[in-house]
């Protein structure tokens, strides 16, 4: 399709890229082509599975209160866990990362739009279907699924008329998450302002880079294992089937080659978010720029080869434990750098502390905290006490609460005037913050005392001596429930503020802070020079 | 860069990395193949 | 703030903390291994504690002094190479330092050879098999009947007064003091996993797979774990006990056993 041939289609294409507004209704959303549109619909569908998987935890924590069984059967309770971890792993998080990646993407470099903006539509118009099939589960003979997140066999292929709806959603969201990660590549690649080099890129953007080329090498293997899955159960294969010479302790080790790069790509837009927001209220430049690159990359590199510490237990032979304890044990340290560089970057700054920096405060504190009982967990012989119990549970929680999503509500934060053109209410914003702050550490700090005591994950009802802590974990995790819905009350008053100016905030800098608020459907038609924008800090 | 060049070079970056996710799906259903 | 708050409430906490309800650490256990194990787990803290202590502190005093509100004008330094070097090194010879330990107790935990009982444990939806190799012992465990009254959805029954609710069985485990007991582990259906805390042994039950493990109690008591592995709707109602006895008992206790298992047969 060239602009040379007069036809139909060359003047449809022309006209959606002149500069008036975005189509009426519907058709503007089923349709668009826009990053904007598209990062904001990804934002929506992410909060409401936000919601659905936080409704979810509710219902498991309602059972834990107390020992007993009071609300619900052990089916159903282990169906809850299951799709709790799914939605909120990849219907919640995962797709929050990619919405903000499509709206300030190609603000951050320049860009007039993503480089596939057709593919872009098809990669977020899967997720409500591959969650529609996902929750139709839910009412299905059988129940839904209930072997964990993790599917392991023989376990998963107990599961009743939904294992095929379980195996079709999971390759509906891989095939999504990597198409989001084809554009983003493509388009950081391809689509920067003249004069921006990789190196000058800003570390959100950079952090995506990588997180999109993990994305390529784990989704796929995902892929495999659930396809694997799916032929042992259906086409008389028997890959992972002791009874037919399979191996059910393959698919782990598939599974978690996925499932550690996995938790790497929920926190690493994470760890670029956080390094935007931190130099911005510090008014000071990010510290340490090419390290934090060379640390997220090796990250992403170290995440290959960590896999089988989730595996400890499970008879591996001693040099292969060895190596895996080792490889993780690494981890720590291009981790540590990154938590330096944060500190060292606030270092005599001028820190104000709007509701974007708390957040990004409370995550470097709290996923610290995460990152230290990560460590603990790499010592093999002691994770071998730690494994499948409640502390594994605090932790993963740790990283992924106060850490990823922190980072998410940072993020929304800190560009929302962007977006809408006005200023949130700062009150609700904070007491959102403290409220959140609060009860997320009511909730999962007391889980770690649960798993040392000796609590296993993924059970319904528990020995009376665990009683007290899971009370506490109880109260505390609808605290944080509700503490949620201020945040729907600050979306649904964004507009009441003051006028955003351009730069929205004292401290920031960077291409999309010289876009109006709010930033126009069409940005950057012409591209920009990167050194304007950046002339502040030259 | 004009913007035809620009054009070749998105669709040669995009087939290229779908390609590697390609080849990562059959690589790994080849392992379990393999080692069932 | 956030870390005060938090701290007044961990103090509300241990004023309640009088029986072991409140239980905040991980138990010492009653094998050379179980002790090891404990206190590598407390080395990582302490270390972990101090990093934090360092971190944190650098973080808080920046978060008082550094602030806009306090009139400081911003430094503008944004790199040096000799502290991303000094703190990549520290953390890298800090690391050493726990791996080393950590790698010493490793390989004795895989050292399962030599064993004075081996007993071959077989994981069931719900309930565990275990089969002693030479004694010709064998017998199913599964939860203990006022557990199961109990456990029922609306089974109107106080949980409370259920003696070891959830953690006891109908036949337990019996091994001799101060003996090292080899633990052969399969499954029959799906993977479960074998967990004592006590005696620092959890390992999963994969089928078509045998997997090993040891312990060696050094004190008498009944020691009580869970399934360890999500293995179904009864995942969190299959209890492991193991009583430890001394070997005298343990004797008594085989011929007995014996006796009975012959008795069954001739009956029928």
């Amino acid at each position: 399709m060239t602009t040379t041939t007069v036809d139909g289609h060359a003047a449809d294409h022309h006209d959606a890229h002149e500069d008036h507004g975005p189509p009426k209704g519907l058709k503007r959303w089923l349709f668009s082509t826009n990053h904007k549109d598209i990062g904001t619909m990804y934002l929506v569908f992410s909060l409401i599975m936000f919601f659905i998987g936080g409704a979810m935890a509710m219902v498991i924590r309602s059972e834990l209160a107390v020992p007993g069984l009071q609300f619900v059967h052990p089916e159903f309770f282990n169906s809850m866990t299951t799709m709790h971890a799914l939605i909120m792993v990849f219907g919640a998080v995962m797709p929050a990362f990619v919405g903000l990646a499509n709206w300030m993407i190609p603000l951050m470099i320049g860009a007039p739009d993503m480089a596939l903006p057709r593919m872009n539509n098809w990669s977020f118009w899967i997720l409500p279907v591959a969650f529609g099939i996902l929750l139709s589960t839910l009412l299905m003979p059988g129940g839904a699924p209930a072997s964990g997140w993790t599917m392991y066999p023989p376990l998963v292929l107990q599961t009743g008329d939904a294992f095929p709806f379980l195996i079709f959603s999971v390759h509906l969201m891989g095939i999504s998450s990597i198409m989001g990660a084809i554009n983003v590549i493509v388009t950081i690649i391809n689509m920067r302002a003249p004069d921006m080099t990789l190196l000058k890129m800003p570390m959100f953007v950079w952090m995506w880079l990588i997180t999109a080329y993990l994305l390529i090498a784990v989704m796929p293997v995902l892929a495999g294992a659930v396809t694997m899955l799916l032929t042992d159960q259906f086409f008389g294969t028997s890959f992972f089937l002791a009874a037919g010479g399979g191996d059910p302790v393959m698919f782990q080790h598939i599974f978690w080659f996925f499932g550690h790069p996995e938790v790497y790509i929920m926190i690493l837009p994470a760890f670029g978010v956080v390094s935007e927001i931190i130099p911005t209220f510090s008014r000071k430049k990010l510290f340490g720029h090419d390290s934090m690159v060379y640390a997220g990359s090796s990250i992403a590199f170290l995440s290959f080869i960590v896999w089988a510490h989730h595996m400890f237990t499970v008879g591996m032979p001693l040099t292969g434990q060895m190596f895996f304890m080792f490889a993780t044990m690494l981890i720590a340290v291009p981790t540590g750098v990154k938590v330096f560089n944060w500190v060292a970057t606030m270092w005599r700054g001028a820190m104000t502390f709007e509701t974007p920096m708390l957040f990004s405060l409370a995550f470097v504190f709290l996923f610290t905290i995460g990152g230290f009982s990560g460590l603990m967990l790499a010592i093999a012989p002691a994770d071998i006490q730690y494994h499948d119990t409640y502390f594994v549970v605090a932790h993963f929680h740790y990283v992924l609460v106060p850490g990823s999503i922190f980072a998410i509500m940072a993020g929304a934060y800190y560009w929302l005037p962007k977006w809408t053109g006005y200023y949130y209410s700062e009150k609700l914003g904070k007491t959102h913050f403290w409220l959140s702050t609060i009860f997320v550490n009511v909730t999962f700090f007391p889980q770690h005392f649960l798993g040392l005591a000796g609590m296993p994950r993924r059970i319904p009802d528990y020995s009376t001596q665990f009683a007290d802590f899971n009370l506490v974990s109880s109260i505390g995790a609808f605290g944080f429930g509700l503490s949620q819905l201020i945040f729907v009350l600050v979306l649904l008053t964004a507009k009441k503020g003051a006028k955003a100016d351009d730069r929205v905030w004292e401290g920031a800098h960077g291409l999309e802070w010289t876009v109006p608020s709010p930033a126009p459907w069409h940005t950057f038609t012409t591209p920009p020079k990167a050194r304007i924008a950046n002339e502040a800090f030259e | 860069m004009d913007e035809l060049e620009r054009k070749r070079n998105i669709r040669r970056t995009a087939i290229l990395v779908a390609a590697v996710a390609l080849a990562f799906y059959l690589g790994f259903i080849l392992l379990g193949v393999m080692r069932a | 703030m956030i870390r005060k708050a938090f701290l007044s409430l961990l103090g509300l906490m241990a004023a309640g903390t009088a029986g072991a309800d409140w239980a905040i650490n991980m138990p010492e256990g009653v094998t050379e291994l179980s002790k090891e194990t404990y206190d590598l787990h407390m080395m990582v803290f302490w270390w972990c504690v101090a990093i934090g202590i360092v971190v944190f502190g650098v973080m808080i005093i920046s978060l008082v002094k550094h602030r806009k509100s306090k009139g400081v004008e911003p430094a503008t330094f944004s790199h040096s190479t000799t502290a991303e070097v000094i703190w990549t090194a520290i953390p890298v010879v800090i690391l050493l330092l726990m791996a080393v330990p950590a790698a010493e107790t490793m390989v004795k935990l895989e050292d399962s050879r030599d064993p004075d009982v081996s007993i071959v444990v077989t994981g069931y939806q719900w309930k565990w098999h275990y089969k002693y190799q030479d004694e010709g012992i064998e017998f199913y465990s599964s939860l203990a009947r006022p557990s199961v009254d109990a456990r029922r959805l609306d089974a109107g029954v106080d949980v409370n007064s259920v003696d070891n609710y959830l953690l006891d069985v109908d036949r337990p485990v019996v091994v001799p003091k101060g003996a090292k007991v080899r633990i052969l582990l399969t499954s029959n259906d799906v993977l479960h996993a074998w967990w004592v805390p006590d005696l620092a042994i959890k390992k999963d039950a994969v089928p078509g797979i045998v997997n090993e493990s040891w312990f060696r109690a050094e004190e008498v008591g009944t020691y009580r774990g869970q399934c360890a592995e999500l293995c179904g709707k009864d995942h969190g109602y299959m209890p492991v006990v193991v009583e430890v006895v001394e070997p005298a008992a343990y004797q008594a206790w085989v011929d007995t056993r014996k006796d009975g298992d012959a008795k069954l047969a001739s009956a029928q």
